[in-house]
């Protein structure tokens, strides 16, 4: 049921979002139509907090001592290997190559609509296990935080785009609301407690970018998406391949006045208060340890995919698939291959191996359907996670096509 | 009609995640420690008050002496603001007078407003005159004033103005402000039988340079002089027998915290010093010596000197050398119940006095003196070793404390505060705190795991020669607590002291306090915070 209940809250979040992509991504041959598209994707990942502890965060319950210290020791020592992110997508997309844009016959257009939710963290193993332990554990040594950041994204876009009839490539131009934005980062920090815990000393270097206002709207901006398909042929057979590059949500925000960064640079060194300035002590503030200032531009977590596609009028029934993805600075790079089994001219499955992303060694597993005109796709980047509460993150996609 | 079939099957899949997706809340717990206090209790802090001091043998002095009563010449002697006025008027009309003649030239007497008080000579410390002087005739006139007996570095007070020519209606005047401190005033009038009495000249002239004028009966020639703010540092004469009476209170603050227990001190006296640098006799009386404890009660001396009247002689000797009289009433254990007075623990004294100058009226023939540095003080003397014997004295001080904490919400769930006390008193402590409402109920008690140890019990630190002893103890705040920590608003800490000794089972000795010695305190927090989210 718990599986069920996981796997539901994914759908929701994908058929109400638009993910990453799903995959594999198929070079479409139909000529001339209008299409309705709708996408979505949900994904969480780490590589160090697993689904039975990420489940809880995201859906409630509590963590027991035992799956924060299991937790604890899947963590990697390095800064840069500790990561997790949450990433919930949904497209809405009229295409149009039936009509000649600016009576131009090689260019159709489309609208499309797109809502996204992306949270992620790369930190160091002790923040981890401060937040979640306590500082109690590191009594006598050094909890370091150096290298550590966080980021949230939640925009909305709407735009505009021109499609090229022939190869089926698509450049957007969308206008970009900003619903939510904060970012933390620590670039040198951590916190020495000497063993007796009688002097506690805090070194931070760092700021924390978010806005104090409610509104609807906290910015807007612009994105342009690419979708450019190309044609490689190979030189002794003649085969050709298509390939997919990719760049989406490339763009820029600029922030309402209500944004603020608050940064820290300090040294602080206490072994407790005199019982004078404890009567006297009223909050951290008085401590003066942030420097407040104001926050102009943030740029989007922009995509970068490079992919092979599978073409589904292709007599063969095995395909290979294999890509490239480059997502913002919280992301591994995401590489995968898979293979995609024609079933019959209206069935595709397929499987793929991946790693990267927030998360490390992922099996994907996917399907799609032609019923009439609809096309369904479904897909995960991680079907372990679907039957082991040990796998390292959740993914699914969802696509619905219709052509008419 | 496919169509339609998926698309229910695709909304009916919605509809069922849409309901199985709850969100919860997403808790966990952590464990937090970090240092809160750090801090050293002394008795520094006190010694500037003179109630503590470091006597020759290295250990510490009780010093309960405080000066009840200092009074000198200001508060004796207040000479009022005072206008002396001098008026002349023609005594035979008609007559021209030419240019340079003297028209009057006379000396009169003023007197001081000094009540019971008679002086015979001051010294001005401070104050001016404001001298303005009137002239009614058409001409300009010169005016002499003289103050007689008023005497500075050898010289008499004089000054002289020249005043524009006026009419009786609308003389003309001239004005100023002088300074009137240094001189001394020789206050026996023209006779020198006198007392409080001034003396003035005025001599007017009508101007050497100006024009033959004609007197008439009435014009008025007029100098007025306001002396303002005088202050003296110096009074010969009699003084009268004015009375000095009143209730004193001080207060040893810190001992308002004792709400309990015994204090057993040493044999000690107390003295009530009666001091008189002033060429005047006294009579003195002490009529109460008392202490109230925070428990209301009250201790009264005992003792047959409370309420006799004692006489003490005047002062000797010049301003330079004064040589002070003084009569002491000593109060011990032998004759009175001096010790219940210290040992009821009171943190006010009431001491009550009345000092009355010349009692037997002006039998010096005027002749007393008061200088500037004569003083009449009371005091209380008491100095005594802090040497005591502690059974259960129990020190309590309250402070207002504020916790915010949703209990629904990310909180604290349970913890200790870990207290490291090096301490260097001869003297173990029990200690306890309890968490109280707006009101002052208390809502949880919790006492500490264990004692803080006597000193006695620890070895000599080569530092600084003291003996210390370093204890550590836990106060667990229990769930229950913290879960009422919004409702908490007070914190009570009580202390209870003894005096044991290590030699023979811990019963409660009299012991000396050494020179330097304090508790360091270390407070440090151990919490289990639940995150909720």
């Amino acid at each position: 049921m718990r599986k069920f209940i996981s796997l539901s809250s994914f759908c929701i979040l994908v058929l109400s979002s638009n993910a990453q992509s799903l995959l594999p991504v198929y070079q479409d041959t139909i000529p001339n139509k209008k299409e309705l598209i709708m996408t979505g994707i949900g994904a969480c990942g780490s590589n160090g907090i697993g689904n039975e502890m990420s489940n809880k965060l995201l859906f409630g319950g509590i963590l027991t001592d035992q799956m924060k210290q299991a937790a604890f020791q899947k963590h990697w020592d390095n800064p840069q290997l500790n990561k997790v992110g949450l990433d919930v997508q949904g497209e809405f997309e009229f295409r149009n190559t039936n009509a000649n844009l600016f009576k131009n016959e090689k260019w159709g257009f489309g609208l499309k609509a797109g809502y996204y939710i992306n949270a992620s963290a790369l930190y160091q193993k002790d923040l981890f296990g401060v937040a979640f332990l306590g500082n109690e554990s590191y009594m006598g040594k050094i909890a370091n935080f150096s290298g550590s950041g966080a980021a949230l994204y939640n925009f909305q876009k709407i735009g505009f785009s021109a499609i090229e009839k022939e190869t089926g490539s698509i450049f957007s131009l969308n206008f970009v609301n900003l619903a939510n934005y904060a970012k933390a980062e620590i670039n040198k920090g951590g916190v020495f407690q000497t063993a007796l815990g009688d002097t506690l000393n805090l070194a931070m270097s760092g700021s924390y970018t978010s806005s104090s206002s409610n509104n609807f709207s906290k910015g807007y901006g612009f994105a342009v998406d690419a979708d450019i398909r190309l044609q490689l042929q190979h030189s002794k057979t003649n085969r050709i391949t298509h390939v997919q590059v990719l760049f989406k949500n490339v763009g820029i925000v600029r922030l309402n006045p209500d944004f603020s960064t608050h940064r820290i640079d300090t040294i602080y060194n206490t072994s407790g208060f005199s019982f004078q300035e404890l009567l006297h002590l009223k909050t951290l503030d008085s401590l003066n340890l942030f420097k407040r200032e104001g926050a102009n531009y943030t740029t989007l977590p922009g995509l970068i995919q490079v992919a092979k596609l599978v073409n589904p009028n292709d007599p063969k029934k095995l395909q290979a698939y294999y890509g490239l993805r480059l997502y913002y600075k919280n992301y591994f790079t995401y590489v995968y291959a898979g293979l995609d089994y024609k079933v019959n001219s209206n069935v595709h499955v397929g499987m793929n191996g991946s790693y990267g992303g927030f998360s490390k060694w992922q099996t994907g597993l996917y399907g799609q359907f032609n019923y009439g005109s609809w096309n369904i796709g479904l897909a995960t980047e991680n079907i372990i996670a679907l039957f082991s509460k040990k796998a390292f993150g959740e993914s699914i996609s969802i696509r619905l096509r219709c052509v008419f | 009609m496919k169509k339609l079939k998926l698309i229910y099957a695709i909304g009916l899949f919605t509809i069922l995640i849409l309901g199985s997706c709850k969100k919860q809340t997403t808790s966990w717990q952590s464990d937090w420690a970090s240092p809160l206090v750090n801090d050293t209790l002394s008795l520094a802090n006190y010694y500037n008050d003179s109630t503590l001091t470091v006597n020759s043998n290295g250990t510490i002095d009780v010093d309960l002496s405080r000066t009840i009563l200092d009074i000198g010449i200001a508060d004796l002697v207040k000479v009022p603001d005072t206008i002396i006025s001098q008026i002349f008027h023609p005594t035979v009309g008609g007559l021209t007078i030419p240019p340079g003649f003297s028209m009057f030239n006379a000396i009169e007497e003023h007197d001081l407003d000094l009540p019971g008080i008679e002086l015979k000579k001051i010294r001005v410390l401070s104050g001016r005159i404001f001298l303005r002087v009137y002239n009614p005739l058409p001409t300009a006139a010169t005016y002499k004033v003289i103050l007689p007996g008023v005497i500075k570095d050898n010289q008499v007070f004089e000054m002289n103005f020249t005043v524009p020519a006026g009419t009786n209606s609308n003389p003309g005047m001239t004005a100023d402000l002088l300074d009137l401190a240094g001189y001394v005033m020789d206050l026996r009038g023209v006779n020198m039988t006198h007392f409080n009495t001034l003396q003035s000249q005025l001599e007017v002239k009508n101007d050497i340079n100006g024009i033959p004028v004609t007197l008439s009966t009435s014009d008025e020639f007029k100098v007025e002089a306001e002396m303002r703010d005088l202050k003296i540092d110096y009074a010969q004469g009699y003084f009268g027998n004015q009375i000095v009476s009143d209730t004193s209170s001080f207060n040893l603050p810190y001992l308002s915290n004792i709400i309990s227990g015994t204090l057993n001190l040493p044999s000690m006296a107390l003295h009530v010093q009666i001091e008189n640098g002033m060429k005047v006799p006294l009579k003195g009386l002490i009529s109460t010596v008392s202490n109230s404890n925070v428990n209301g009660q009250t201790v009264s001396l005992n003792a047959p000197t409370i309420g006799q009247n004692i006489f003490i002689s005047p002062a000797t000797g010049t301003w330079n050398a004064i040589q002070n009289s003084q009569a002491t009433l000593d109060f011990t254990s032998a004759n009175s119940n001096v010790e219940q007075i210290i040992e009821n623990l009171g943190s006010n004294f009431n001491l009550g006095y009345s000092i009355q100058l010349n009692p037997y009226g002006n039998t010096n023939g005027g002749w007393d003196e008061v200088f500037s540095n004569s003083r009449i003080k009371v005091k209380l003397l008491a100095q005594l070793p802090l040497q005591l014997m502690s059974d259960g004295i129990t020190l309590q001080d309250t402070f207002d404390i504020n916790f915010k904490q949703d209990n629904g919400k990310t909180r604290i769930s349970s913890g200790k505060l870990i207290l490291e006390a090096v301490n260097a008193f001869p003297m173990q402590c029990e200690a306890k705190l309890s968490f109280l409402k707006q009101d002052g109920f208390t809502l949880y008690e919790v006492l500490g795991s264990s004692l803080i140890q006597s000193s006695l019990y620890g070895a000599i630190d080569p530092q600084d020669n003291l003996m210390k002893k370093t204890s550590t103890l836990e106060f667990v705040l229990p769930e229950e607590l913290i879960a009422d920590l919004e409702k908490i608003k007070k914190l009570k800490v009580e202390v209870k002291l003894d005096t044991p000794d290590p030699n023979n089972n811990g019963s409660n000795f009299s012991i000396s306090i050494p020179a330097g010695a304090y508790v360091g305190v270390k407070v440090k927090t151990r919490f289990k915070t639940t995150i909720v989210y």
